[in-house]
């Protein structure tokens, strides 16, 4: 019975990391390019209990046993397209497929966002593409990518291509590309907030987006919204409360029964 | 009138472990693939009973005394391998398996050996094979599945194709008496000696998940019939006692 109660509290514990997830995902449904989490649990250890009696040709299943409850296992992230909102400003871009642009954070790590709302920032070496927060965004090779041409005359074709149009109304290409990458495990990406990611041995190395799978292809003028369903979290979120009221229940009815045992003597 | 005592009081430490079995299931209701387990509460032997009255003076007499049953205990924990609802997650590496509860996604754990889970969340580890959500290697008819992203399908019969070629086909094991496996924990099973492999017979469903199989509503049942079965063994034990209390401290009083 006392193994009843710790069970149900893991059960309460496991369900309390549950909302806990569920309320970043509705914290940030407006978030830009922001990828839903779903906390996953799996069961504990668990005990056979002996029968003394039990005989050798009987062929009773071997199954006497009882576990000790569940545990949050992991957080999965769930990288699904989010829908594609139509901005008309030139420095917006949209990823479809499973890439990542790359940014220079001030730490000098390379981080990976799908996050394409970019901005200008004027630099000492010119007009440099740049996060909302003003870091640099980077081309193929891992340099910073800056314009000398007019805002509005920039254009990326869907292969990340930079290209602008001249006086004359001609396209020019600039021979650079903007980096998108790819991950083998990109659930195993470690989110560093900031719309960001980094990479480590569990997602593997990022691999230029050509390589592995379908390559993606880039939408100017788009931003990838939030993949968070709201109905689906508040769906979530019913379910988990009622399942840590049920748990409670559990210690509740536990709890009584311990009662009773202790007023069997009068 | 002291056997009595002992009856109820046995009954209510069955109880107990059909309480620790009740609260498992219900810390388990979100789990994915969990199988719910239900306990199976038998009488004692009766033999029991006979061999007690059967002997008069250490020697054997054989004379009957009728059947009876000395309280109970928890005579089996039986899982239930009922299919549990499936839920769409619109995520590629999420499966599940559609049929009676019979067959089992088969994992490697390195150094431990095969195990078999419901639980088909799976994930792409950095080298890019599929692997469970304790990255343990889901296995395929050809060993551990190598894949190239995550854009790949799979099949009803459990084949995945990616870039139009088949790759592997993920190696389900179906049992014809699932009772005969073990809960591992980490949502995993092991077979016993007792267990039988037969065809796979069901489907695979791609971006779906198995939910567990436990039902809040039947599980509050049985735990409020539990307690109040509790309470009951209770109050015979405090009857027993104060009808002991009056022979020995009524009927004995000169």
């Amino acid at each position: 019975m006392i193994r009843a109660l710790y069970t149900a509290s893991s059960g309460m514990k496991a369900m309390q990391f549950n909302v806990d997830t569920i309320s970043n995902n509705l914290a940030n449904v407006n978030t830009y390019a922001y990828k839903k989490e779903r906390a996953e649990f799996e069961d504990l250890l668990y005990v056979t209990m002996e029968r003394a009696y039990i005989l050798e040709n009987q062929g009773r299943p071997v199954n006497l046993q009882v576990g000790h409850g569940t545990v949050i296992r992991s957080v999965a992230r769930d990288f699904t397209a989010g829908s594609l909102i139509q901005t008309e400003n030139n420095l917006d871009f949209a990823i479809i497929g499973d890439g990542f642009f790359s940014v220079l954070h001030p730490s000098q790590n390379i981080y990976y966002t799908r996050d394409g709302s970019f901005k200008l920032s004027v630099t000492d070496e010119g007009t440099m593409l740049t996060t909302a927060r003003g870091y640099p965004v980077l081309d193929e090779i891992g340099e910073p990518i800056y314009f000398d041409y007019p805002i509005d005359q920039i254009i990326i074709n869907e292969r990340g291509e930079i290209s602008y149009k001249d006086e004359d109304g001609l396209i020019v290409p600039t021979g650079q590309r903007i980096g998108i990458f790819k991950f083998n495990n990109p659930q195993g990406l470690e989110a560093v907030g900031g719309n960001l990611y980094a990479e480590n041995t569990a997602s593997g190395f990022a691999v230029p987006d050509d390589e592995m799978g379908e390559p993606s292809t880039i939408r100017q003028g788009y931003l990838e919204a939030s993949n968070v369903q709201v109905v689906e979290e508040m769906v979530n979120l019913i379910t988990a409360q009622r399942a840590y009221e049920l748990n409670s229940k559990a210690i509740t009815t536990a709890d009584e029964m311990m009662s009773i045992a202790n007023n069997l003597k009068r | 009138m002291v056997r009595g005592l002992y009856t109820s009081g046995w009954s209510m430490l069955a109880l107990n472990k059909k309480m620790d079995v009740l609260a498992n299931n219900l810390a388990n209701v979100s789990t994915t693939g969990y199988k719910k387990d239900t306990v199976v509460l038998e009488g004692f032997p009766k033999l029991l009973a006979e061999r007690l009255h059967d002997n008069t003076g250490g020697t054997a007499r054989g004379v009957p005394v009728g059947e009876l049953s000395f309280s109970n205990d928890v005579g089996e924990v039986y899982t239930y391998f009922t299919q549990g609802t499936l839920l769409k997650t619109d995520n590629s590496l999420d499966m599940s398996i559609k049929d009676e509860g019979r067959a089992f996604f088969t994992v490697l754990v390195p150094g431990r050996g095969q195990f078999y889970t419901r639980d088909g969340s799976f994930k792409l580890n950095a080298d890019g094979q599929l692997v469970t959500g304790q990255g343990y290697y889901v296995l395929g008819e050809n060993g551990i599945i190598q894949l190239n992203g995550s854009d790949f399908t799979v099949t009803e019969d459990g084949t995945i194709i990616q870039n139009g070629a088949v790759v592997d086909r993920l190696l389900i094991t179906q049992f014809q008496n699932p009772d005969s496996l073990r809960k591992n924990g980490e949502n995993l099973f092991t077979a016993s000696d007792n267990s039988v492999v037969e065809n796979f017979t069901g489907t695979v469903m791609q971006n779906y998940l198995e939910q567990s199989n436990a039902e809040a509503i039947r599980e509050m049942v049985d735990m409020i019939a539990l307690l109040r079965s509790y309470e009951a063994n209770q109050r015979v034990i405090n009857v027993i006692d104060g009808t002991l209390d009056k022979a020995v401290n009524e009927v004995g009083r000169v």
